[in-house]
């Protein structure tokens, strides 16, 4: 089978390793090579931050190239559209409608880009959600990530428990159920508006 | 042997294989790509770790540790090398006891550090064997490796990852740990003092050791070779391998794993099978220049960067010569898309006290850490950034080059973990050679830039217990400073009015402005209060909006907000507020 590539991208702070490391866990444990790719170091310091996740029968690169992403997950809009050049022609954007701004829109020098659901779609297959008010109003701050994730597990054939182990693997929090719930209703729901809608 | 298998980060792997091989001992300075290694190495109780305060301390400590006989691990980045070059270079000499394997990290494509240097080049200068693992397999392969290779050659090892392999995750196989027979030391002045008579006799030893490695090198089940196409040959090391079977799966690859000493032999052999042979390496053409000398010709460095981080589609468009749009998708018009650089954290100390340094419009010699990126806009306060510990040294030079006067608008601002590395040393200068410089500590009680860990003034050690903390006040008082100012860093008044009056004073001023690091905070107690803006007040004038804090937004209608899930509460764009408008 040809490899499988998954990006997931958003800003510094989102938890976007932590969430590829969990994709990755769920490829592996379901038989496939995987390997994932991020640079650490400074994307905490709320700078655009992208893994990539790849899995198959053998995988080279931990890389993926302009071109070859099946699926672009973001957990911000304007880190949908600059990494939306990864993905393949009719390529999947799953994207969260929270916009951070940054510095330089702020202070006035850029201007952060209107109607991007628009112009993604003109070229890829593109669903949004709103998962930071969810989120927010689940009262689980910074878990915008863990209902992207469900939102991608739905494209993935891979079964829910799968997702839940390997969640429970990797998150070491206090309010670890509060997100394997969050989890579960998203996965269990239909959160996602396809861009027709919008 | 029980073998399990897990996905492992490169630094994972090797934090692994040096448990694997009855490591004992392991000292390092954090440096992104490396700082995984030690923070994995924790873990293992079977191995003594620590935070060093720099990383020629910590090269020092393991060769020592070396002598008397432990397995020994070193790990840093590239610059980071560069600071233990004086023990690097003369730990050839004095060799291998128990063995001594150095983990470096480059960073091609400069993701977070201040130059592109090859470490190959310096391991070749230094006449040191290094191996280039490709995958988090052979980072743990190879670590262990290196070790054997150490202690049977009685020489130090270094194992070269670049950021790609340190933080790529695939799988690995687990092993278990090898408990290695203790080694004994034994007196002996000629191999390990180096005075110029044992030096010159020791020099030779490395030369007739590292012809045995070549003719070794040649006989190391390492390097392997693949692909059936042989119109074109590569010959490449580390993470290129994988992009070169990722976009020529047939082609024949000779894959090098230790890539100094050469296998010269093994390179002519396959060499001779192919049509065309291209050399891949990323940075310098270490390999290349030693294949070219041998009189074999090659591609490399006529058509591959001698910077840069490489990539399959980059290889690809290289040999064939074309630009790849044709194969990438046509994309959409997306128009300009904002950078979006890192930034301080909303609610960061560092803000607040560049907001100080921009107000009085000075210069600012500025280091290394999270508070470099005061060099962004719209902050934008640092003059100058050259290597770690370096703001007091270039501040001292240049007031003697230029002259008191000439330099009154000058600081040096250093973190509080940049200053015990080597920070002290320049702020020891600067007392003993008459400077009257003034020096602003930046403390926020951590090293934060790589993932806030311990350093020599904190309460606790890498592996958790209490630590001799070193007061930064008493070893500035210590080393004769006598104008040692400590100051809340959110005390913008007082700060002021320090760095004003430290200007007026004719010697050595050193301001220590604290607060902890914001994150460090946050996870410690609960978050203070976001603030948030009364709209009825607000002018839309923007002044708050020049503190850069990325908690602050404005929408197209210019009305402006704080976003609740960001802010931190340190009230710095209340300050900024003419019109009281924050709460």
């Amino acid at each position: 089978m040809e490899n499988k590539n998954i990006m997931i991208a958003g800003v510094g702070g989102q938890g976007i390793l932590l969430a590829g490391s969990i994709v990755g866990e769920v490829a592996g444990e379901n038989g496939f090579e995987v390997k994932l790719s991020a640079v650490h170091g400074m994307a905490q310091r709320g700078g655009s931050i992208v893994t990539h996740i790849r899995y198959g029968t053998q995988v080279f690169a931990p890389v993926i190239e302009k071109g070859q992403a099946d699926i672009l997950v973001s957990c911000e809009q304007l880190e949908a559209l600059r990494y939306a050049s990864y993905l393949k022609p009719k390529g999947i954007v799953i994207m969260n409608e929270y916009r951070i701004f940054p510095v330089s829109v702020t202070m006035g020098n850029a201007e952060y880009p209107q109607d991007i659901v628009k112009k993604l779609s003109e070229t890829y297959s593109v669903r949004t959600c709103e998962a930071h008010r969810m989120a927010m109003e689940a009262g689980i701050a910074k878990s915008d990530n863990v209902i992207m994730l469900a939102l991608l597990a739905k494209e993935l054939p891979f079964a829910k428990e799968s997702w839940m182990r390997a969640i429970r693997k990797h998150v070491h929090m206090k309010n670890i159920e509060k997100n394997i719930a969050l989890f579960d209703a998203a996965f269990e729901a239909s959160l996602c508006k396809s861009a027709e809608e919008t | 042997m029980s073998e399990t298998v897990r996905m492992m980060s490169g630094n994972e792997a090797i934090a692994r294989g040096a448990y694997e091989a009855g490591v004992t001992f392991s000292a390092a300075y954090p440096g992104t790509p490396s700082t995984e290694i030690s923070e994995n190495i924790v873990q293992y109780k079977e191995i003594y770790c620590e935070w060093s305060v720099n990383e020629k301390v910590a090269l020092e400590a393991a060769v020592g540790a070396s002598i008397l006989g432990s397995r020994a691990l070193v790990s840093m980045k590239h610059v980071g090398l560069n600071v233990a070059s004086d023990p690097l270079y003369t730990s050839t000499y004095i060799g291998a006891n128990g063995g001594l394997v150095l983990v470096v990290a480059d960073d091609p494509g400069v993701y977070s550090s201040q130059n592109e240097q090859d470490t190959r080049c310096i391991a070749k200068a230094a006449g040191i064997p290094f191996l280039e693992p490709a995958d988090s397999q052979e980072a743990k392969d190879y670590t262990k490796l290196a070790f054997v290779l150490s202690e049977t050659y009685d020489t130090p090892v270094i194992v070269r990852t670049t950021a790609r392999v340190a933080h790529s995750v695939s799988k690995v196989a687990l092993q278990e740990r090898q408990e290695v027979p203790e080694k004994m030391y034994q007196k002996n002045i000629t191999k390990h003092v180096m005075i110029p008579a044992s030096a010159r006799i020791r020099h030779k030893v490395l030369e007739e050791r590292l012809r045995q490695l070549e003719k070794y090198a040649n006989t190391i089940a390492i390097h392997t070779e693949s692909g059936t196409d042989t119109r074109i040959g590569f010959l490449t090391s580390g993470i290129c391998y994988q992009y070169i079977r990722e976009v020529f799966p047939n082609a024949a690859v000779l894959k090098l794993g230790m890539v100094y000493p050469l296998p010269m032999e093994t390179i002519e052999t396959f060499s001779q099978k192919v049509d065309i042979l291209y050399v891949v390496e990323e940075l310098e053409p270490v390999i290349e220049e030693q294949v070219r000398a041998r009189g074999i010709a090659c591609h490399g460095k006529d058509i591959f960067t001698r910077q840069g981080e490489y990539s399959s589609a980059m290889l690809l468009a290289a040999i064939q010569k074309q630009e790849n749009e044709d194969e990438i998708a046509a994309q959409p018009e997306t128009g300009d898309i904002p950078a979006r650089p890192p930034i301080l954290c909303a609610g960061c100390p560092h803000r607040s006290i560049y907001m100080v340094l921009k107000k009085l419009g000075l210069h600012v010699a500025g280091d290394i850490g999270c508070y470099t990126l005061g060099a962004m806009q719209p902050i934008g306060v640092i003059d100058s950034v050259l290597c770690m510990g370096a703001s007091i040294s270039m501040l001292h030079g240049m007031e003697k080059a230029k002259g008191r006067e000439y330099t009154k608008d000058w600081v040096a601002v250093i973190g509080d973990s940049t200053f015990m590395h080597t920070g002290i040393n320049a702020l020891m200068n600067m007392v003993y050679n008459r400077g009257t410089g003034t020096v602003i500590i930046m403390d926020n009680e951590t090293t934060a830039m790589t993932g806030h860990q311990v350093h020599a003034a904190s309460k606790k050690t890498l592996m958790g217990e209490p630590a001799h903390a070193i007061s930064i006040e008493a070893l500035c008082r210590g080393v004769g400073v006598r104008e040692f100012y400590a100051v809340d860093a959110f005390d913008r008044k007082r700060l002021e009015e320090l760095v004003i009056a430290a200007k007026q004073k004719e010697e050595v001023t050193v301001i220590c402005a604290s607060a902890p690091c914001v994150l460090l905070r946050n996870a410690k107690q609960k978050n203070t209060e976001p603030l948030h803006i009364l709209t009825e007040r607000c002018f839309r004038c923007g002044k708050c909006l020049r503190t850069g804090c990325p908690a602050l937004g404005r929408e197209k209608n210019r009305t402006i907000f704080i976003d609740p899930a960001s802010c931190n509460g340190c009230g710095l764009c209340a300050d900024f507020c003419d019109r009281g408008a924050i709460v």
